[in-house]
């Protein structure tokens, strides 16, 4: 790939809350980090330039009704109250570092949207609607719980992006639900910091794209600490999806599980990259993450790398990654039961997806995704 | 009426030669035994029979209800009523059980001009079928064969078998795993599919299947061929003295 100077659009001011850090200081980690070996093989595969040109226009609020129990307010550049302290004020260099997009993002935007959850919440937050959202930060206090459902879907070409910063207290949960199924640029970004006894959860289903990118950033920052993803995709004939999800053990006593299923048509392209971060003393920590691919078709492109960095001992850990085409021995079972070979392939494609199709938005990515199987297999 | 005949057969697999030369009849209402030691060809017969990739027929033939079917695929042999109930059932995650049957019932029937069966009755059928082999209806949720013992996979082998009603049955060492009550079970099947207008093929290493589903043929296959045939037996006899004889 040849060499590309990025830089960010220029007058990103920081906000208040981002601690002492000066705009010309900002400035340069945030194209430092930009251009940043680790940075640049975290988007290999996937063009930086036009996400890069979604931070220079303007971000719209989300539009939601608020389920009981959950309160929003604005906050601005000019406040001095840091709307969740695990990500800035002192941790602002490493957040920046890893995340310099979403950084940029928050400085661009003249507002994020808070949302503070204090209780168990019964009914969903729905998020939905194409747009470039403003940041939006969640914050559950101490046993709180909260279902999240984020839903873009239908025929829409619009650019979008989502950057949502979820900072759990001890003992809280988050059953997170997310469809991607629109057609144009898509950028994703959610870190969430998993505080002590509490567990996070993402069901996530997604379509291919002009341009989809998912980044992920999970950390278990406590004993006790819980986080889970399952994910299914399909990437259709042309179109892209590159996902990128780190999650992090920073204490011991903490446990990860991560299923990723993505089918890959005929001249897809799938990328995905997962690494499992173990920080030093963080002893009895059990992560597991697997990614499995499929590809339907000629020329699908699927890059998959899981990555293991372990810095302690007495760990349990495991990481594995497959990309085949549909198994002849399936097939053949299929036809021995009279099941003829193209109903087999949408069959079988579609029960690849649905193992990994879970959660309160399951049905309805089931009938999406299991549509995009049979036009495949069928069209093909 | 003569069901299966199969005309001096060689068939090979990965370019090797397995079946050199094999010959066998079968009329509605038989049921018959292959015995023979490793490596003789038992399970590659039961795939060539039915149909799958990569066992290549080179010469002979396959006469299916006068039919020669040697270059049919397997899922119109299913169609036409051979089944293979297979030694090593395939678990097939995401797809339920249930799924997988009514896909099964509705392309066969669908493929015979047939009406497909009715959701709620058919469903019904299945649980009734389920239980009567001492299957778990509730396993019909799970994707097919997802966490199942050995015996409920040869359990539901003969589920289908029941279900699906072929013209022939080819039990490929369906005793294989099983415990005693579990073969009792699944024998109790095969025996409730056995009737005047169907035909079985029933490959297995041991007599001791055989005490449960009597055979009307027993056949020695040695090197890819057929080189004893008798009655039951015969069965009784290579359980006494092995194959060695006769090889």
């Amino acid at each position: 790939m040849a060499h590309v100077n990025l830089e960010l659009p220029a007058a990103a001011a920081p906000p208040k809350w981002f601690g002492t850090v000066t705009e010309q200081s900002l400035n340069q980690q945030l194209n430092g980090a930009l251009n940043h070996k680790m940075h640049r093989e975290r988007w290999k595969y996937t063009r930086v330039p036009p996400v890069l040109a979604l931070l220079k226009e303007p971000g719209a609020p989300f539009e939601t009704q608020l389920p009981e129990g959950v309160t929003l307010r604005h906050v601005a550049h000019d406040s001095m109250d840091t709307p969740a302290q695990v990500f800035f004020g002192e941790a602002l260099a490493e957040t920046l570092q890893h995340a310099p997009e979403a950084t940029a993002w928050l400085c661009y935007q003249p507002n994020v949207q808070v949302l503070d959850v204090e209780a168990e919440v019964s009914e969903p937050l729905i998020l939905k609607g194409a747009a470039l959202h403003q940041p939006l930060i969640i914050r559950l206090a101490a046993n709180a719980s909260l279902d999240l459902h984020e839903i873009y879907d239908g025929n829409e070409g619009s650019s979008q992006l989502q950057s949502i910063w979820i900072d759990m207290q001890p003992g809280s949960r988050v059953q997170h639900s997310r469809n991607s199924f629109t057609t144009g640029t898509h950028w994703q970004y959610l870190r969430v910091n998993i505080g002590r006894d509490a567990t996070y959860h993402l069901h996530n289903h997604s379509a291919g794209a002009e341009l989809r990118r998912q980044d992920m950033q999970l950390i278990c920052a406590a004993p006790g600490a819980h986080a889970e993803v399952t994910s299914a995709a399909f990437i259709g004939s042309k179109t892209h999806l590159d996902q990128q999800i780190t999650v992090e053990h920073r204490a011991a006593h903490t446990t990860s599980e991560q299923t990723f299923h993505n089918i890959a048509a005929g001249g897809a392209k799938v990328t995905f990259n997962g690494r499992i971060h173990i920080h030093e003393h963080c002893a009895s920590v059990d992560a597991n993450l697997s990614n499995k691919n499929l590809s339907l078709g000629d020329n699908a492109v699927i890059n998959t790398k899981p990555e293991l960095e372990i810095y302690t001992d007495d760990v349990k850990c495991s990481h594995g990654a497959t990309v085949g085409s549909l198994d002849q021995d399936h097939l053949f079972y299929c036809a021995s039961r009279g099941i003829a070979p193209q109903q087999a392939r949408t069959l079988l494609s579609q029960a690849f997806l649905q193992v990994c199709t879970l959660g309160p938005l399951a049905e309805s990515a089931q009938q999406f995704l299991q549509q995009q199987a049979q036009s495949e297999v069928e069209g093909g | 009426m003569t069901l299966l005949d199969v005309k001096d057969l060689y068939a090979e697999v990965a370019q090797q030669q397995i079946l050199k030369g094999l010959n066998l009849k079968v009329n509605a209402g038989e049921v018959h035994a292959i015995m023979g030691p490793n490596g003789s060809g038992k399970s590659t017969l039961a795939n060539v029979l039915a149909g799958r990739p990569g066992y290549d027929v080179t010469a002979g033939d396959v006469v299916f209800e006068g039919h020669s079917i040697v270059d049919w695929e397997a899922h119109d042999r299913a169609h036409a009523g051979v089944f293979l109930a297979f030694q090593y059932p395939v678990e097939i995650p995401g797809v339920s059980n249930m799924e997988f049957l009514k896909a099964s019932i509705d392309s066969k029937a669908f493929a015979n001009d047939e009406a497909q069966p009715a959701a709620a009755g058919f469903i019904k059928e299945v649980r009734k079928l389920a239980q009567s082999l001492d299957l778990n209806p509730e396993f019909l949720k799970r994707g097919v064969n997802e966490g199942f013992s050995g015996g409920e996979k040869k359990r539901n082998e003969v589920l289908q078998l029941l279900l699906l009603q072929p013209r022939l049955a080819v039990l490929d060492e369906t005793d294989s795993g099983l415990d005693i009550d579990a073969l009792q079970v699944v024998a109790e099947g095969v025996n409730r599919f056995r009737s005047d207008d169907n035909g079985v093929v029933l490959i297995t290493h041991y007599q001791r299947l055989l005490e449960y589903i009597v055979p009307d043929f027993v056949h020695v296959l040695a090197d890819g061929r057929i080189v004893q045939s008798g009655d039951k037996s015969l069965a009784l006899e290579l359980e006494e003295k092995g194959y060695a004889w006769l090889t």
